[in-house]
């Protein structure tokens, strides 16, 4: 047995030393975020003018409308609440084929919005990336990672053809208008600096508890147990408050590191632009390969760490 | 034979513990070393409580004998 301890104990040296290694190797920018996105500029601050506080109760659902009024994705001034931007007409009313017909055609988005641009009525419908808490010192860099992630993956709504009512918008909630705008107008992820610090958690709890309402006590607990943020989106939109309403939702509890981020966010987007059926019926699961994954991410390093220090 | 050697096994397991990364594709370095570390003393650990178990009376007395 002695050489049994000998031989783990090489081992497990060989191992941290190895893993250590690689960080000093070139294989560390094999890990790192492709950070190739760029916003498109400055947010228009015409939002400011909608009721914040209002909730998300705008008349939009989450599928897309199927014309083009507004050739360009310029913020228009937001008309009162209870008008909506995006008429019945254009969701609630129309047929579920055509509906399913125009989804094709609308593009996922992201935006950082403050609670005056709630709700963001003039887009298709829109989700929110909800954390739990305000990042502390400790997390911080985590939140950083998911909002590079999330930058990386999804387009800003400036930077695509299509008009604002064909977009489903992911929204980074922020605590201030201006601090949305700032962050929108820096350029790649470097808004996200001033997302996290500012994080809107006052709109993040909101929904958070909108949630609870449709959601059925396992996914409650889901959401109460994990540390989350988890994304979600009322389908339709309108919805949002209401019991059984209809909630697309996707868990990033396992999540580390921006490139993570990332693969959720590129999932969410394709999903959501694609397949937005598979999302009505519960969580995006993640696979035991996922599993494993992330928590070799989330605990390696303390393991490691306490391996070496031995 | 050898190949019942710890360092045998302890191959094998970083083998395994290769594959497991392929798969598992965690993003951090830290992550890889630790799923190479778990395969690694799993592997170890199976080989030296598999060969305690099994050992004959004589070996085990010899091997202590050795040391």
């Amino acid at each position: 047995m002695r050489h049994f301890f000998h031989a783990l104990l090489l081992s497990v040296m060989a191992c941290a030393a190895y893993a250590d290694g690689l960080s000093l190797g070139g294989i560390t920018e094999h890990w790192g975020l492709d950070d190739e996105d760029e916003d498109g500029g400055g947010l228009s601050s015409t939002f400011s003018g909608s009721g914040s506080g209002s909730g998300w109760g705008g008349s939009s659902g989450i599928i897309v409308a199927p014309t083009t009024p507004d050739p360009r994705p310029v913020a228009r001034p937001t008309p009162p609440a209870s008008t909506g931007a995006i008429s019945d007409a254009h969701s609630l009313t129309r047929g579920g084929a055509i509906a399913e017909a125009a989804a094709a055609d609308g593009v996922a988005t992201r935006i950082f919005a403050g609670p005056g641009m709630f709700p963001p009525e003039h887009f298709a419908a829109y989700a929110i990336v909800a954390f739990t808490s305000r990042p502390l010192p400790q997390d911080r860099e985590r939140f950083l990672e998911i909002c590079r992630g999330y930058v990386a993956a999804i387009l800003a709504y400036s930077e695509v053809e299509q008009p604002l009512d064909q977009q489903l918008v992911t929204v980074w909630p922020v605590n201030q208008d201006y601090v949305g705008i700032d962050a929108m107008a820096q350029p790649g992820s470097e808004g996200c600096n001033k997302a996290v610090d500012e994080y809107g958690l006052a709109t993040s709890l909101s929904a958070l508890r909108d949630a609870y309402l449709a959601l059925d006590p396992d996914d409650i607990a889901t959401l109460t147990i994990k540390r989350g943020p988890f994304v979600l989106a009322w389908s339709p939109t309108h919805q949002k408050g209401t019991e059984d309403a209809l909630i697309l939702r996707m868990d990033l509890s396992g999540v580390e590191t921006a490139t993570q981020a990332r693969e959720k966010f590129e999932a969410w987007r394709d999903e959501i632009e694609a397949k937005q059926h598979l999302w009505i019926d519960g969580w995006k699961e993640d696979t035991l390969a996922d599993m494993i994954g992330n928590w070799a991410d989330r605990w390696g390093g303390d393991i490691l760490a306490l391996l070496r220090r031995d | 034979m050898w190949w019942f050697s710890y360092g045998a096994w302890g191959a094998f397991g970083l083998i395994a513990g290769l594959a497991l990364v392929t798969w598992a594709n965690p993003d951090t370095n830290a992550g890889v070393g630790l799923l190479l570390v778990i395969c690694l003393a799993v592997s170890l650990i199976v080989r030296g409580l598999w060969f305690w178990i099994t050992a004959s009376p004589e070996e085990e007395g010899g091997e202590e004998g050795e040391g």
